[in-house]
């Protein structure tokens, strides 16, 4: 029998069952899907928070396709001043600011809160200690707002303006409404943008929601309101400044509308489209050194 | 003397969600652990004896009166829940004199009350820091802190060890089993079982919302027949001890192991007795003996490993 | 060593005021609201000279926007934040009456809400006429800070998560829609009231009515958070 010592192992691994995962990995570069697909999903689980909004907007729109058809042939001349004008050209830019409103109260709701609900809940220790960079979160957060007001702030100009194509008299007039398509497209993607970045640049300055929201609400409503008011009296650019007033003057002007004596009156479209560009352009600035600032010093771990 | 707390078909619903389901229970006093698995209805529970809670249905009562809609009978009981959440910005004084302002304590002696029970919690060094900086044991330290600081009856320590380390535990576990001694009826709910069975033997068991089992667990253990108890002799003649208790009728099985023999037996009082005399008789050298089952942790385990089925 | 009473109803006020105050002072709600209140400063002080004899209605109009959202900021947003962090646990398994907790955050809230909005008022005033505002325009401010108050209390208490959301959009998409409308119907909206009150609109004279009435909105409003926080649990 031998007496030599069986000799031990320097380590050993023991075989648990665990595999690790050998398939195909999603790439680093789609990794924004997730988040935007899981801001949209979370967005869409209660009625408060986003469904409601959506409702108000499905409202406006058959109002306003309502008005556009049942009216369509009368003069909206007490409304557009002098120049003569029917509802059915009117209704769509007219109805704007209704949508305007369903997107600030999907920012308020959603957007405001989005940075800012990540950072007070340790969101962000889950998302960065993962292959998550900052700007897959910052695009990723960003498309799924853009998703959520692009549904209150675009479809429904949209349906609008296809509606308004139904109402042409004969094929000239068809082809000359095919415009309004591109332009109903085009107000409700800025519109959507504004109403994603902007918020969103707020959530990201503040580590509370709530305190976020309130800030965004005095400056989108309190300050805007303010400015909107100094551009009626003066018929300077300051008015631009109001993201509402902005967004309205876009659309009247994009649809022909110069001299409604709205709220956008003596706001010309140039300072209009500069003031929203610079909006979202500041907002997202603020957003990406807000998160990679957030990232880097490892701030989110929820207490 | 009254019973402390009285369920009487108690249930609670969360929507659609059942938490707690047709309780009936009475405690009279001492210390209880309250155990049972992840969502098995033991917050639920505590929430309504310190009146947080409305019974769906059916009565619970403490001190004879609804905690829910009773004021004064709160002024009896200390809660200290389960999540770790406080008023962050006060510093471990400010929230604990706020907190016995708010049971009772005149406004002048809160504040020495306060200073007692951190005290008590070993954080008087740490009473002027704002709670903000704490880490988890001393968080938890100044929750319970909160919890006696108005002398109650009756306290209801909901997890009170979850993030505490091991030092900590021990500390906390003695400072838990003094106020025990000094007459507080207390209910403990934790996952912790080792550090339960250093508090009490007395336990209450719920398992999806009902009361499983309740009482001494050894009495418990006793009861459940699905497995025999295990008894673990390590000597130098597990043949012999064996050959002498093959023939008896509580014996389940035996198991040769490396440094003795393992007994699984139905009576292991009489099985005790019958291994006492195989000993004595024939000189069999005992190096050790234990039960490795008898104790919170298998009898937790049997209770709701298969789905609470005795 | 401790007294075995329960606190009355008044002392169980103070102690939720004074720990909702002093965690107030900590915070950065503070700088948040101050930060709001400065914008009619800095329009006053951008528009200076320049605006007519509507100077006064303008700047109290937007008082009035920034007290919409600067007492939800604080109530309801006070409230709200108990139930999320779920230290209303603390607050509710204390010998207290339920309301005294709401009736705490009130009374440490309402008046510095109030303090914040004074100080933004008279400093606009200032800046851009050089005097002070007339004495009734602090009433219908201070009255409208309670009953706007009790309106973001009562909200909170109806919805405690989304209390602050729901109040600022009562008031900017309801309360102030509504008062300006040329119908019966304005009067049960508390910026009405309050510019009944300030005596900027001279069309808006009744000034017994308009205490009447928002004294009255302020109970309507606290009833209901009394009664719905009766029923609440944690």
């Amino acid at each position: 029998m031998s007496t030599e010592a069986t000799p031990r192992p320097a380590g050993t691994i023991y075989d648990l069952g665990y595999k690790r995962y050998a398939g195909a990995r999603r790439s680093s570069a789609t990794r924004w899907r997730v988040l935007m697909r899981n801001q949209v999903a979370t967005a869409w689980k209660t009625w408060w928070r986003y469904r409601s909004h959506l409702a108000y907007a499905v409202g406006t729109t058959l109002i306003a396709g309502a008005v556009m058809y049942i009216f369509s042939e009368r003069i909206a001349r007490s409304l557009i001043g002098d120049k003569a004008t029917t509802f059915a050209d009117a209704a769509l830019p007219l109805s704007i600011q209704w949508y305007t409103r369903a997107g600030f109260l999907v920012s308020l709701t959603v957007g405001a809160r989005i940075v800012a609900s990540d950072i007070q809940a340790g969101a962000f220790t889950f998302y960065f200690a993962r292959s998550v960079r900052p700007r897959d979160y910052i695009i990723g957060k960003l498309a799924g707002m853009c998703v959520l007001t692009a549904g209150v702030c675009l479809a429904g100009p949209v349906l609008l303006s296809i509606a308004r194509l139904g109402l042409s008299s004969d094929t000239d007039a068809l082809v000359h409404a095919l415009a309004l398509v591109p332009k109903a497209i085009a107000i409700g993607l800025l519109g959507a943008l504004v109403f994603a970045a902007v918020p969103m640049a707020f959530s990201s300055l503040l580590a509370n929601g709530r305190y976020a929201v309130a800030l965004w609400t005095a400056y989108y409503l309190v300050f805007g309101q303010i400015v909107s008011g100094i551009g009626r009296g003066s018929q300077g650019w300051i008015g631009a400044l109001d993201i509402a007033t902005s967004l309205d003057s876009v659309a009247f002007h994009l649809f022909g509308l110069e001299s409604f004596p709205g709220r956008a009156v003596n706001v010309a479209a140039g300072p209009a489209l500069a003031s929203l560009l610079v909006h979202i352009a500041v907002a997202l600035v603020i957003v990406s050194v807000q998160v990679r600032r957030a990232q880097g010093s490892g701030v989110g771990g929820a207490t | 003397m009254s019973d402390v707390v009285i369920a009487d078909n108690v249930s609670k619903w969360y929507g659609h969600v059942l938490g707690i389901s047709d309780v009936s229970w009475r405690l009279a006093g001492g210390v209880v652990g309250l155990l049972g698995p992840n969502g098995a209805g033991k917050s639920t529970l505590m929430k309504m004896m310190a009146g947080l809670l409305r019974p769906s249905r059916g009565a619970l009562t403490v001190f004879g009166a609804s905690p829910f809609e009773d004021i004064a009978v709160r002024r009896r009981i200390g809660y200290a829940p389960e999540h770790e959440k406080t008023w962050d910005e006060l510093t471990a004084l400010e929230l604990v004199t706020a907190m016995a302002k708010l049971a009772g304590v005149p406004g002048t002696r809160a504040r020495l009350a306060a200073e007692v029970a951190l005290g008590q919690m070993g954080m008087t060094d740490a009473q002027h820091r704002r709670v903000k900086g704490f880490s988890k044991g001393m968080r938890q330290r100044t929750k319970l802190a909160t919890a006696i600081a108005h002398d109650p009856d009756f306290l209801l320590l909901d997890e009170p060890l979850t993030g505490v380390d091991p030092i900590a535990r021990v500390d906390i576990v003695a400072r838990i089993r003094t106020l025990a001694e000094a007459g507080k009826t207390i209910v403990v709910s934790s996952h912790v079982l080792y550090e339960i069975e250093a508090l009490t033997s007395e336990i209450v068991v719920i398992h999806r919302g009902q009361v499983l089992a309740e009482g001494n667990v050894y009495e418990i253990r006793k009861l459940i027949d699905r497995y025999p108890h295990r008894i673990r002799v390590e000597c130098d003649q597990p043949r012999v001890v064996a050959g002498s208790l093959a023939t008896s009728e509580h014996v389940a099985r035996l198991v040769f192991e490396r440094a003795g023999l393992l007994i699984e037996t139905r009576d292991p009082d009489r099985c005790y007795d019958e291994l006492a005399s195989v000993v004595i008789e024939r000189g069999v050298r005992v190096t050790s003996l234990s039960s490795p089952d008898n104790n919170l942790g298998a009898v937790f385990e049997y209770l709701t490993g298969d789905g609470g089925r005795r | 060593m401790t007294d075995k009473g329960v606190p009355s109803a008044l002392g169980a006020t103070f102690a939720v005021a004074e720990v909702t105050l002093r965690r107030l002072l900590r915070g950065r709600a503070l700088w948040v609201g101050l930060a709001i209140s400065a914008i009619p400063v800095l329009f006053a002080a951008g528009t200076r000279g320049k605006l007519g004899v509507s100077v006064g209605e303008d700047l109290f109009t937007f008082e009035e926007l920034v007290l919409s959202v600067l007492a939800p900021m604080f109530v309801a947003s006070s409230i709200g934040e108990e139930i999320e962090d779920r230290t209303l646990t603390y607050l509710w398994s204390r010998p207290v009456p339920r309301w005294s907790v709401l009736a705490g955050k009130l009374c440490a809230l309402a008046p510095l809400v109030l303090a914040i909005v004074f100080v933004s008022w008279t400093t606009a005033v200032v800046v851009s006429v050089n005097a002070p505002p007339p004495a009734q325009s602090y009433v219908a401010l201070a009255l409208g800070t309670v009953a706007v108050s009790a309106v973001a209390t009562g909200l909170a208490a109806v919805s405690p998560r989304h209390g602050m959301a729901f109040s600022i959009v009562f008031m900017l998409f309801f309360d102030i829609p509504v008062g300006v409308l040329p119908a019966t119907v304005a009067k049960i909206s508390v910026t009405y009231q309050m510019r009944t009150l300030s005596g900027f609109f001279p069309s808006q004279h009744d000034l017994a009515g308009a205490i009447v009435a928002m004294l009255l909105i302020g109970v309507a409003w606290g009833a209901l958070a009394a009664w719905r926080i009766r029923r609440l649990e944690a």
